[in-house]
């Protein structure tokens, strides 16, 4: 079991190119920046303490899929090209510990990059004397944690299975379209095909279901009861056990690929 | 036991042939070359000894293990001189040193192991400004962390200088003498006749010689060449040589005979042109070298 050394080198690494430190501070003013927002909308009386949470969602529906998949599309992919594969595999690495550790490195090295951001955000809104609802807080740090993993899981799987990082580009970028974009439209696209075809008098139970399979929308269901709003229990477990599902299928589908081919 | 044991060990990519059915037996404490030119499969059939290829067919036991099922356990007692590797961007020599003696749970001092291979001097400079002997100067020295008892060399003078290539023969036979086994590949025979005990020639994905040095040279000997300066005119004695048992060729040049015959009919030759009444200035042997060996078994090979 030697994935735990590997996990430390990718750490290790992202600190010794300083990728962790760009990524950290890119993040921390994004929200820095929101945070002072905030504070300004607060003071005028046009926004109430509990609507920081809205701006960093916002923020990071986008910005946290895209770190994610950034930080790990090439993560196997580019070792594997370049040999530095071949050099690791020489030393008693299992295939299994490779995309374990760097998974799991890779997911560490976001992990902080997110909760420095978020503690540099509530450091703008506390530091100015202003209230910070902490539980809502936490609750989104817990939501965008789990975003994190099925995005960066996703990316693991892709730089796992494809040969070229051209590729792996490609299909990150692919898989980002489908998955905060298009898939918004699929639901309804096949409520209408069940239906015969014709525009459903009601939604069909199932589309909501449908619809949070994609890992972004999975998160903004599970931040309706964050950010207070009722919504529908079932939905929302299930949209956490998307995410988890993402974080364990992707890279386990990625891994059965890359046994199974030469190096 | 063996220390490497391949058996009937195939390898397509597509429906290019790289390995053809490869039998070879690697004994524990040799020194083995592995000589091919370039294509001929050597590569592949390193890949598929550390696994980081799946063969098409057969099996590969390495130190008892098999490579398919168990590769972690060959990689613990190998250590290996992969060919087109690339050392890790954002580390100096020595933390690719520390890395790969914690990986392999060793307690070696990355310092012994760096001014072993003689790259003591850069320990501490980022790998990624390294030259390509530097390179494998220090994927070497990885390889010799922990101690392994079979070393797997691919190509390992590439790159190197000539001082390089000296270390790295002395770092060969030291091993040897420690008694680890040694199996590496090389496309130039010199350097295989340098330290080998013996030696396989892969051609096409096909083995066409497994052999000790001594043996290759036996059957080179057999094409030896011997060439006679003589006073008077040689085509006087040309037919009574050419009538010895052993003599496959003779030729007039000048004033020289060039015989082409077996090692032991050599001296015979010699007394024969004496008494029949020639008389001789010079001779000279031109052995075929094993260099041309080398090519004969491996010409027209793709």
């Amino acid at each position: 079991m030697n994935w735990q050394l590997i996990a430390r080198k990718e750490i290790g690494d992202a600190i010794r190119n300083r990728q962790l430190y760009a990524l950290a501070a890119t993040f921390a003013l994004v929200f820095a920046v929101l945070a002072a927002l905030h504070v300004r909308e607060v003071d005028r009386g046009y926004a109430s303490p509990g609507d920081l949470v809205n701006l960093f969602a916002l923020a990071s529906m986008l910005l946290v899929p895209v770190a994610g998949l950034l930080l790990a599309s090439s993560a196997i992919v580019r070792r594997r090209s370049n040999g530095q594969l071949t050099l690791l595999l020489g030393l008693p690495h299992d295939r299994r510990d490779i995309v374990l550790g760097t998974y799991v490195g890779r997911y560490a090295i976001l992990l902080a990059s997110l909760l420095v951001s978020v503690f540099a955000g509530v450091a703008v809104v506390f530091g100015t004397g202003h209230a910070v609802p902490t539980a809502t807080v936490l609750g989104y740090l817990l939501a965008s944690a789990g975003l994190g993993l099925a995005y960066l899981a996703i990316a693991i799987g892709i730089s796992t299975t494809v040969r070229t990082q051209t590729w792996a580009t490609f299909a990150v970028f692919g898989a980002l379209f489908l998955l905060l974009f298009v898939w918004r439209f699929v639901p309804e696209g096949l409520a209408y095909v069940a239906a015969g075809f014709e525009e459903p008098t009601t939604q069909p139970w199932w589309t909501a279901y449908v619809g949070a399979l994609s890992p972004s929308l999975a998160y903004e269901w599970l931040l309706e009861p964050v950010l207070g709003s009722a919504a529908d229990r079932t939905l929302v477990w299930f949209s956490a056990a998307v995410l988890l599902g993402w974080g364990a299928v992707a890279p386990i589908v990625g891994y059965w690929r890359f046994v199974a081919t030469d190096l | 036991m063996s220390a490497i044991a391949l058996q009937n060990v195939t390898k397509r990519f597509g429906d290019v042939h790289a390995l053809r059915g490869i039998d070879m037996t690697v004994e524990s404490g040799e020194v083995f070359g592995f000589l091919g030119p370039n294509g001929a499969g050597k590569s592949t059939t390193i890949d598929i000894l550390l696994h980081y290829t799946h063969p098409s067919s057969g099996s590969v036991n390495v130190l008892g293990h098999d490579v398919t099922d168990t590769p972690v356990a060959v990689r613990e007692r190998v250590g290996i001189l992969p060919e087109g590797f690339a050392p890790f961007e954002t580390m100096t020599g020595r933390q690719h040193l520390a890395y790969a003696i914690e990986a392999a749970d060793a307690d070696d001092e990355p310092e012994a192991l760096l001014e072993r291979v003689g790259l003591a001097d850069a320990a501490d400079r980022s790998a990624a400004a390294y030259s390509t002997g530097m390179t494998q100067r220090l994927a070497l020295a990885m390889a010799l962390v922990g101690s392994p008892d079979v070393l797997i060399l691919d190509e390992p003078s590439t790159g190197l200088d000539p001082h390089g290539v000296r270390r790295m023969r002395e770092i060969v036979r030291a091993e040897r003498d420690r008694g680890t086994t040694v199996f590496f590949s090389s496309h130039i025979l010199a350097q295989v006749e340098a330290v080998a005990d013996r030696v396989a020639i892969l051609r096409a994905g096909d083995l066409v010689a497994v052999d000790t040095i001594d043996g290759l040279r036996e059957t080179v000997d057999a094409g030896s060449e011997l060439t006679v300066d003589l006073t008077g005119e040689p085509a006087a004695v040309a037919p009574v040589v050419a009538s010895l048992d052993g003599v496959s060729t003779v030729d007039e040049r000048d004033d020289a005979l060039v015989v082409g015959c077996t090692a032991d009919a050599k001296l015979r030759v010699l007394d024969e042109i004496r008494a029949a009444g020639a008389t001789i200035h010079d001779f000279s042997t031109g052995e075929t070298s094993l260099e041309e060996l080398f090519v004969s078994y491996t010409e027209g090979a793709t």
